[in-house]
């Protein structure tokens, strides 16, 4: 329950990822680790669209190591993707060495970090640096950093170019951040159900270029872009509201089309919590937003800031992976409500361990703007017209749409053996506007998506989960079924055999099956797998931020461990 | 807040302060206009072409089709105005979606946008849209008062502009070079007097692309709510090239008067090459009658 309220919030949250191991101090200090590698071999596979991939086999592997003794701390991580990285991670990772490595020091409040560090200020509307391994996504910055508290007065500052690929942003990014938590610094309020904080936050990139050729035009380029943002959260008893609102000073660049309009967005979200339910309501309005350490890098490379996502994020194959919704930077609107609830234990639906129930609605809209007319420059009967680049007016209406989510997911467990969690979502989705998605020839996609998870827990050391889902839509690829049947044998090994069919493609040749087949071996905090099969393509979004995922056919070998 | 008279927190707060200013400075805006248009075209990439007046070139009409993608019935005219096209070269077509009835997107169904500012100014000079479409205009020349005309009209009427006189008073002749890579687009129009005119002319350039695919309301096609997704889209108004209602060419020109007029643009991503225009017509600023009309492809 609680964890379900957790999720909607973590929408205007942090997503920390945590290398869990309990730290036993001693006198050399304390190591600890985590490791992964995957292997994928290619066959060649035309029929589902598969790529040749010349070099038949690929790996991507890592090895992060974190050192750390009384308040200093040190750490490395080493990358590898040879002969290039695996299909739909950006070839320009191809290569190995140790980009990311740091060293700093704690002592009371003030933490001070050299080298790379991953940061994030507020929502991420001003600066969020992170990893998402599995987006091929990093862009941590190289540099120090220095955070520093006191009686619930949080400073941070940071100062650094950001990793791209195997080098360093030509643009350096500077940023201060503030957070005054009044329940920490007001003694009054230490325990009081009025809770309060109030932050603010500044970055400025420097871009080395102070000219831009376009056609006949000259364009006086933005030296230092700033980004400034602040951000209250507010509470009482179960009751919160959180807000925030970035303001970003002209920014010309590839993905807003080189205009100089100012950006400007705004994230808003009230939670209520009670006992036996809770739901969370959130608005954004987000007006050219797209805020990078180079002017001319588009897609996922050299972001800065990120946008929350206000979508709930899926997890099911057919749901999470064919018509999932990119996070638009450059403008969106849109609103999400969510809303949990658990029939209690003992009552007649309740049953002995009650039932959880998830409603989620999510739409996204364009934003109403209206480009400003062309600028006319006259020479003698040459008038030459070039785009105003002050670029356009939003107003407050909606522009077109950009996605629609209505979903509801029930979670019963009848007894210690039976477990089942059964989901209905409708979407609609323009997929002009989430070019990552396959385009096929209707770029508006209507559909409707089935889900039933059935675990049966056999005895203490096997069980057995099965999953379907089915999809339906006219539109695009047309329908698909999912199926999927794991069984684990306690504590070490897991098998699962899957299957995506496509059973509604347009094209009656490509109604093909994708059967995948998976082998997991667990041995305490190592994980090692081995698959067989067909991937699908489909699109992989992690906290609103997409990539493509190409067809694929073969052997994949797998391993993540920490220590 | 009694935190204030704590050491630490004394010594921060100026140094926050110090560091909040140094940062907010850290930041340049640049006034408008943003940019300086460089130079005139270059002649020696792009030369200007020969021209000659010739005294038989045909007169070519105008026929402006204001329409719009949640008008029903306006395929129909499009039909209209496809075949006075196939049995006439001498009729230049412009497809003018305008209005605030049928050519504002009504997503998801029909989500583009296809007015532009110059045909929204057409529109409103001429009241096309508000009295109904489809409705066009012939030349911008009056019938029984207003130049409105409906499309069942149009043929009867370009027949009877081209029988009243097949010689054009003003010879149009436009020539273009486009450069893919840098999209840059420079058209060469010259207009050559065949006829003294002493009205004051104007000389109005604009962007045309065919063959645009989008979705278009056909009544009585036996379609799914009227709807088609994928109608081809001819002779579609994209943007004006020269300022919307054109440049003078000047009151008195006598017979045999040549004058030239260029420009260069960037044409925007998104529209496709090989279905652009440049469409050019000379109109007389009294009354707006089009005299002449032109249009080349921008790719050969």
């Amino acid at each position: 329950m609680k964890k379900h309220i957790l999720t909607g919030l973590s929408v205007l949250g942090l997503t920390t990822i945590t290398y869990s191991q309990t730290p036993k101090e001693n006198n050399w200090g304390t190591l600890t680790g985590l490791a992964g590698a995957d292997v994928q071999f290619y066959t060649r596979d035309s029929i589902i669209g598969a790529p040749v991939v010349p070099e038949k086999m690929r790996m991507n592997a890592f090895l992060f190591l974190n050192y750390r003794k009384g308040g200093f701390y040190a750490g490395a991580r080493m990358e590898f993707y040879q002969p290039k990285p695996l299909l739909g991670i950006d070839e320009r990772f191809q290569g190995q060495g140790i980009p990311y490595y740091f060293a700093g020091y704690q002592y009371k409040g003030l933490d001070i970090t050299a080298g790379g560090f991953y940061e994030q200020f507020g929502n991420g509307l001003t600066l969020r640096s992170y990893e998402a391994r599995q987006l091929g996504f990093d862009n941590f910055l190289q540099g120090f950093r220095i955070k520093y508290n006191v009686k619930g007065i949080y400073i941070k500052g940071v100062f650094g170019r950001m990793r791209d690929f195997w080098t360093w942003s030509r643009g350096t990014v500077r940023g201060i951040d503030a957070e005054i938590n009044f329940n920490e610094t007001v003694p009054k309020l230490r325990n009081s159900k009025f809770r309060l904080r109030v932050g603010g936050s500044f970055v400025s990139v420097n871009r080395p270029d102070g000219e831009k050729v376009i056609g006949q035009e000259v364009l006086t380029l933005p030296l230092n872009v700033g980004n400034a943002a602040g951000r209250l959260n507010l509470g009482y008893g179960n009751f919160s509201l959180s807000g925030e609102f970035a303001y970003k000073f002209n920014d010309p660049s590839t993905p807003n089309r080189y205009i100089y309009k100012p950006g400007a967005s705004a994230l808003i979200t009230a939670t209520y919590a009670a006992t036996n339910w809770g739901i969370s309501v959130g608005a954004k309005r987000i007006d050219n937003f797209d805020f990078r350490t180079d002017r001319e890098a588009v897609g996922n490379r050299l972001l800065v800031n990120w946008v929350p996502m206000l979508n709930k994020q899926h997890t099911y194959t057919l749901a999470a992976s064919i018509y999932p919704y990119a996070v638009q930077y450059v403008g969106e609107q849109g609103l999400q409500a969510d809303l949990n609830f658990t029939i209690p234990r003992g009552s007649k639906l309740g049953g002995k361990y009650g039932m959880d129930i998830n409603i989620n609605a999510s739409i996204v809209y364009g934003l109403d703007t209206t480009n400003r007319p062309s600028r006319a420059t006259v020479f003698g009967s040459d008038t030459v017209f070039t785009p105003d680049r002050y670029g356009y007016t939003s107003g407050a209406g909606l522009g077109k749409e950009y996605y629609q989510d209505f979903n509801i997911e029930i979670t019963k467990k009848f007894n210690k053996k039976w477990k089942l969690t059964v989901m209905y979502m409708q979407l609609w989705a323009n997929l002009n506007v989430l070019t990552v998605s396959t385009l096929g020839k209707d770029p508006f996609v209507h559909a409707h998506i089935g889900v039933a998870d059935l675990t049966w827990r056999i005895n203490n050391s096997h069980s057995l989960r099965i999953e379907a889902e089915g999809m339906y839509t006219k539109q695009d690829q047309g329908s698909w079924l999912m199926g999927l049947v794991e069984w684990t044998f306690a504590p070490h090994w897991s098998v699962s055999l899957m299957n995506q069919y496509n059973i509604g493609h347009p094209v009656p040749e490509k109604r093909l099956n994708y059967p995948l087949g998976s082998v997991v071996y667990n041995m305490g905090s190592h994980r090692f797998q081995v698959s067989y099969g067909r991937q699908r393509a489909g699109v992989l979004c992690i906290g609103g931020v997409c990539r493509a995922v190409p067809a694929a056919n073969g052997l994949t070998l797998g391993y993540i461990g920490s220590f | 807040m009694n935190i204030m008279n704590s050491k630490t927190v004394n010594g921060l707060l100026p140094a926050l302060l110090l560091l909040l200013t140094a940062a907010l400075s850290s930041c340049d805006k640049v006034p408008a206009p943003y940019s300086t248009v460089a130079s005139n075209i270059d002649t020696t990439l792009y030369p200007p072409p020969s021209f000659s007046i010739n005294p038989n070139a045909p007169r070519k009409v105008l026929v402006e089709d204001y329409t719009g993608h949640t008008c029903g019935n306006c395929p129909d005219a499009a039909v209209v105005l496809k075949n006075i096209l196939a049995s006439n070269p001498n009729v230049v077509a412009l497809a003018v979606h305008a209005g605030s009835t049928f050519a504002p997107p009504q997503p998801p169904k029909y989500p583009d946008d296809w007015r532009t500012e110059t045909g929204t100014a057409f529109d409103n000079r001429f009241g096309v849209s508000s009295a109904g479409q489809p409705n066009g205009l012939i030349n911008r020349r009056p019938v029984s008062g207003s130049p409105i005309v409906f499309h069942t009209s149009w043929a009867n009427l370009v027949n009877q502009y081209l029988s009243e006189d097949p010689i054009a008073d003003v010879q149009l002749a436009i020539k273009t070079y486009f450069d893919p890579a840098s999209r840059r687009l420079v058209a060469y129009v010259h207009s050559g007097f065949v006829e003294t005119i002493s009205d004051e002319v104007n000389l109005g350039v604009y962007l045309v692309e065919d063959s645009i695919i989008g979705a278009q309301k056909w009544y009585n096609q036996g379609l799914v709510d009227d709807y088609m997704h994928d109608y081809v889209h001819m002779d579609m108004l994209r943007q004006n090239i020269s300022p919307v209602w054109g440049v003078s060419l000047g009151a008195n020109n006598a017979a045999g008067k040549i004058q030239r007029r260029e420009w260069q643009i960037v044409v925007p991503d998104g529209y496709h090459a090989e279905h652009l225009k440049v469409l050019a017509f000379v109109y007389k600023v009294s009354n707006n009658e089009v005299i002449q009309a032109e249009e080349v492809h921008i790719i050969e």
